[in-house]
């Protein structure tokens, strides 16, 4: 068995693993191994566009941060993390830009601001619309001066190595070489990012396949609040590529088959002027709110019918050529490949796909899991920052601040920490290594991956969607129940390949998938109140289509159970400073404001 | 599934069993709307399972699928079966230039390599203040900007025969990205770099083909890069021997 | 360390250019050199037979007039020209000029605009010498 002896071993090489990796490196004397399945630049935070949230502006607050992220994760949030990040949110953007982030600027050279949903303030810091691509390849750029920082580079997580009760070590398959490698380490941190290929249409990238919560979770550490899972409201028909939240913060409308902005019949406010979007008014509500519209308007059959399934149109023709080249680029390069639009001269069609995974390994406001040793960062993480829905430009911002406290507590951790046991390490490795290549290349099977894939995001787009119902929750349990079985029953077709055996990749993911694709579909199941992106049709007397605080105030944690669909038990919700009350946007927002109103 | 039928010409190698690679014919059924990398999907999930590929984020953004279609490096998510119609079969192979590990995988880690040999990373002034942003005008900015667009795929250096004969060249994409940090205001290193690119290795192996820039999908312009470092270099040089004298 | 790769580099042959027009059209750039090399031979010729010849004007006249010579002259324009051609084109590459220097201006002084205004040059510098050639 290769062996690699390591400090702190960090899954996944995307803003939250590099930025962990360069806070643990600081420290000349620590040695980090950052595993990747994918080279650094290749990982998913480069599609990212809009931008990353830090209040900064002289009208800005981390208060109104605060609120505008509690009241938007509809308070499911822990406000001691959401203190927390709000207060470091600003000093993350601030080093990304003096490590070479091209932020976009204003002509006195200061750092340009943008609105987004949900947010009272324009305090989206942007680098054009490929916020996410610039942040990933100058963190990736930054940690490339660091010596102590080794990169295993496509090499793919197989599993947690565990001795004593404490995580020590990752068991990896390097594609290159065609063989296990074994990281061990005093610490582990996973940043392995979300699981939105559970879904047939999806933003996301194929590697975005939950590797890191199926490996916590089957080691015993809970998913947290695994339910929520984010429908972006414009992503293109079809592929469901990203079509950014920032076209709508430069004044982009959406529109229904009749040329209306359907949005104004929805408690999101009055229609706002062309071209004067209104922050937390109509398309710059929150996500949530607006991908739960189009399924109202769908219901209604006020959208348009387009041979790539139903639409709505993305009109930013009155932003102008010249600001879209500008501020939108590469939105406009992609309705051009990919819908044949150009959005100076024709409306895109767009329609909700998932797109974020709200929950996650769970940990506390250090990023430590349950499994002393194991934290966890970024979209792979349940911190308790976004609760029930995200707020765009949230997330670039978690990556820098969490990835950050991961790197320094992981760091703390392994310098206390006890020598590895390598000889047992080691056995235990190879152990795991020998069984599955032998249980794998054992035997045939009619039976294949694609088929399993297919039907369990079939089953999660049709039956755990935008709206939810409990004779279509249940059947989605079962059903991927079956699909699990069917997974043990899957084998590889070539037994002899080593080296970039994908085949092999895919089915490894495939099961991990399927895990958190369970405990979405239980933990959903199991919610029987509507909050945030969780939203149900049913309930006696439609009890379960509104928020449930006296209930439903809690956390969700779905637990591992062997062969059977996971346990689910629920958590406090940690209040501090803002007690829930009604989510308000538009003109309602505004009344609100004005009579002193109790939520923000 | 559709009517519509291409043959993909796929080059295929296993290094377990093979001594060397060797086309394998697929009919790929297609709708309009699909690209190559559908097409390779299309083959894994239903006929090869084994048929291995880099592949990620669909949005030509990850620079993962840069393979060699039809004798072009291109990516393969933003290549389109339907602009194929004139041709029989469409032959796909992997990235020229780099050794071939599996099918359509290559090595690519010399480029990764050199990338990371031009210190690629910005090396801000010791007296910025901590707690503020530095200033860049947008006309600062557009100075390196579209430099900066490079996603690492790999067509570059496919493209280029300079790399193909002499795999001491340092590369387009990697000379591109020493230019873009010597054009970003906030950046302290020039020396180095420009002392990198001054080698012989470096920008000078460079006899401006320009089919780096032809086929670069972010037109990020290598090409540019190169000739105006090669400007800076020669002042550079000129001024140096004047120090020199001195 | 243990490894399953057997890495597979393709061999490159030396007819590597013919692969691609772009490669082609590439090398007959590069190989315009050789008639630029005739021509330098050809004026050296010419300043020696000046110098070293009892007839110089004689010489140089029916050198000059010699079939090979005038084929290879004509093929040496025609190398000129594509040379120019594919110069004026890459040279706006290395002239990045913004079209003013107010800090919220990024546009830049297009390609064909500069490339345009190396043929005006190149015109305009052809027509006066032509012309004072032909009238002195």
């Amino acid at each position: 068995m290769e062996i690699v002896k390591t400090d702190i071993a960090i899954i996944g090489a995307g803003g939250a693993g590099l930025r962990a990796a360069i806070a643990a490196a600081q420290d000349p004397t620590v040695k980090i191994a950052l595993i990747s399945k994918v080279y650094p630049m290749r990982s998913h935070t480069c599609a990212a566009e809009g931008g990353a949230a830090g209040a900064f502006s002289k009208d800005d607050s981390f208060e109104l941060h605060f609120r505008d992220t509690v009241s938007g994760g509809d308070w499911l949030c822990d406000q001691d993390v959401v203190e927390y990040f709000v207060e470091r949110a600003p000093k993350e953007l601030i080093e990304l830009e003096h490590e070479g982030c091209p932020w976009s600027r204003l002509p006195s050279g200061e750092v340009c601001l943008r609105n987004f949903g949900g947010m009272k303030v324009p305090r989206t810091w942007f680098a054009a619309d490929r916020s996410g691509f610039h942040i990933l390849h100058t963190l990736y750029q930054a940690s490339v001066e660091f010596k102590n920082i080794q990169r295993l580079d496509e090499h793919f997580a197989v599993e947690l190595l565990e001795d004593n009760g404490k995580a020590c070590g990752v068991l990896t398959y390097d594609l290159l070489n065609g063989v296990f490698r074994a990281v061990l380490a005093r610490a582990v941190i996973i940043a392995s990012g979300g699981a939105a290929q559970a879904y047939q249409f999806t933003t996301n990238a194929t590697i975005v396949t939950g590797d890191g919560m199926a490996l916590a979770f089957r080691h015993g550490v809970p998913l947290r609040d695994m339910e929520f899972i984010q429908y972006h409201p414009t992503g293109l028909p079809g592929s469901g590529l990203l079509i950014t939240e920032a076209a709508r913060g430069e004044g982009g409308v959406l529109l229904n088959k009749d040329g209306y902005r359907y949005l104004q019949d929805y408690d999101l406010g009055k229609e706002t002027p062309l071209g004067s979007p209104k922050r937390n008014t109509m398309e710059l509500g929150p996500r949530d709110r607006l991908s739960q519209a189009f399924w109202h308007e769908q219901k209604k059959g006020r959208t348009i019918s387009s041979p790539m399934g139903d639409v709505v149109h993305l009109d930013l023709r009155h932003i102008g050529a010249e600001k879209l080249r500008e501020r939108l680029p590469q939105i406009c390069e992609l309705a051009k490949t990919y819908v044949g639009v150009d959005p100076a001269k024709a409306p895109i069609p767009v329609r909700p796909v998932v797109h974020y995974t709200m929950g996650g390994i769970e940990t506390n406001i250090r990023t430590e899991t349950r499994l002393p040793g194991l934290y966890a960062a970024g979209e792979c993480a349940s911190i308790g920052l976004h609760g029930a829905n995200r707020l765009g430009s949230n997330s670039l911002t978690e990556i820098l601040v969490f990835g950050h406290v991961a790197g320094d507590e992981a760091t703390k951790f392994a310098k206390n920490a006890d020598d590895i046991d390598e000889k047992h390490l080691t056995e235990a490795a190879e152990h795991i290594a020998d069984s599955l290549f032998t249980r794998l290349t054992s035997g045939k099977c009619d039976d294949s991956v694609a088929a399993v894939r297919k039907e369990m995001a079939e089953t999660m787009e049709q039956n755990v969607g935008i709206y939810r119902e409990e004779k279509a929750m249940t059947s989605a349990v079962e059903a991927l129940r079956k699909l699990q079985e069917r997974y043990q029953a899957l084998r590889l077709t070539d037994t002899n390949g080593r080296v970039f055996n994908y085949e092999l990749v895919h089915l490894l993911e495939l099961g991990y998938t399927l895990d958190v694709a369970e405990c979405i579909a239980k933990s959903a199941l199991e919610r029987k109140e509507s909050r945030g992106s969780h939203q149900r049709l049913d309930g006696p007397d439609g009890a379960w289509t509104h928020r449930d605080d006296t209930n439903f105030l809690k956390h969700t944690l779905a637990f591992y159970k062997k062969d059977a669909t996971p346990e689910i038990q629920y958590s406090d919700v940690v209040i501090t400073k803002s007690a829930p009350a009604k989510r308000v946007y538009g003109s309602d927002a505004d009344e609100a404001k004005q009579e002193g109103g109790a939520n923000s | 599934m559709s009517d519509s039928i291409k043959i993909f010409s796929v080059l295929r190698y296993r290094p377990e069993t093979d001594d060397a690679p060797h086309f394998e014919d697929f009919e790929v059924h297609w709708l309009p709307e699909h690209s190559i990398l559908d097409g390779l999907n299309y083959i894994r999930d239903n006929l090869a399972p084994d048929l291995s590929y880099r592949s990620s984020c669909r949005m030509a953004i990850c620079g993962s699928c840069a393979m060699v279609i039809n004798n072009v490096p291109r990516l393969a998510c933003k290549t389109f079966i339907r602009d194929y119609e004139n041709s029989a079969k469409i032959t796909i192979e992997p990235l020229e230039n780099f050794p071939i590990e599996r099918d359509l995988v290559t090595d690519i880690s010399d480029m990764i390599d050199k990338l990371e040999s031009v210190h690629p990373y910005i090396v801000p002034r010791k007296d910025i203040p901590a707690d503020a942003p530095s200033l860049q005008t947008p006309q600062q900015l557009a100075r390196y900007q579209q430099f900066s667009h490079c996603i690492q795929c790999g067509c570059c250096y496919a493209a280029c025969p300079q790399y193909k004969l002499n795999k001491d060249f340092i590369g387009p994409a990697a000379l591109t990205m020493l230019y873009r940090c010597n054009h970003d205001t906030r950046d302290t290193n020039q020396e180095e770099r420009t002392a990198i690119m001054s080698q012989t290795k470096g920008l000078w192996r460079c006899t401006s083909v320009g089919y780096c820039t032809d086929v670069c999908p972010k037109l990020v312009d290598p090409a540019a890069a190169i000739q105006l470092g090669k400007e800076e270099s020669a002042q550079d040089y000129v001024l140096r021997l004047f120090k020199k004298k001195k | 360390m243990e490894t399953h790769r057997k890495s597979y580099v393709r061999p490159v042959r030396a007819t590597w250019w013919t692969a691609r027009k772009e490669y082609i059209l590439y090398m007959i750039r590069e190989a315009t050199a050789v008639l630029a090399l005739w021509v330098g031979v050809e004026l050296m010729a010419m300043c020696l037979a000046a110098v070293l010849s009892a007839d110089p004007q004689a010489w140089i006249l029916s050198l000059l007039s010699h079939p090979v010579t005038l084929t290879l002259n004509i093929l040496a324009l025609l190398a000129v020209a594509y040379h120019t051609y594919t110069w004026y084109k890459i040279f706006p590459k290395g002239l990045r000029i913004f079209t003013s220097r107010d800090p919220a201006n990024t546009h830049l002084i297009p390609a064909p605009l500069l490339t345009a205004s190396l043929y005006f040059v190149t015109i305009v510098a052809s027509v006066i010498i032509l012309c004072a050639l032909t009238f002195s």
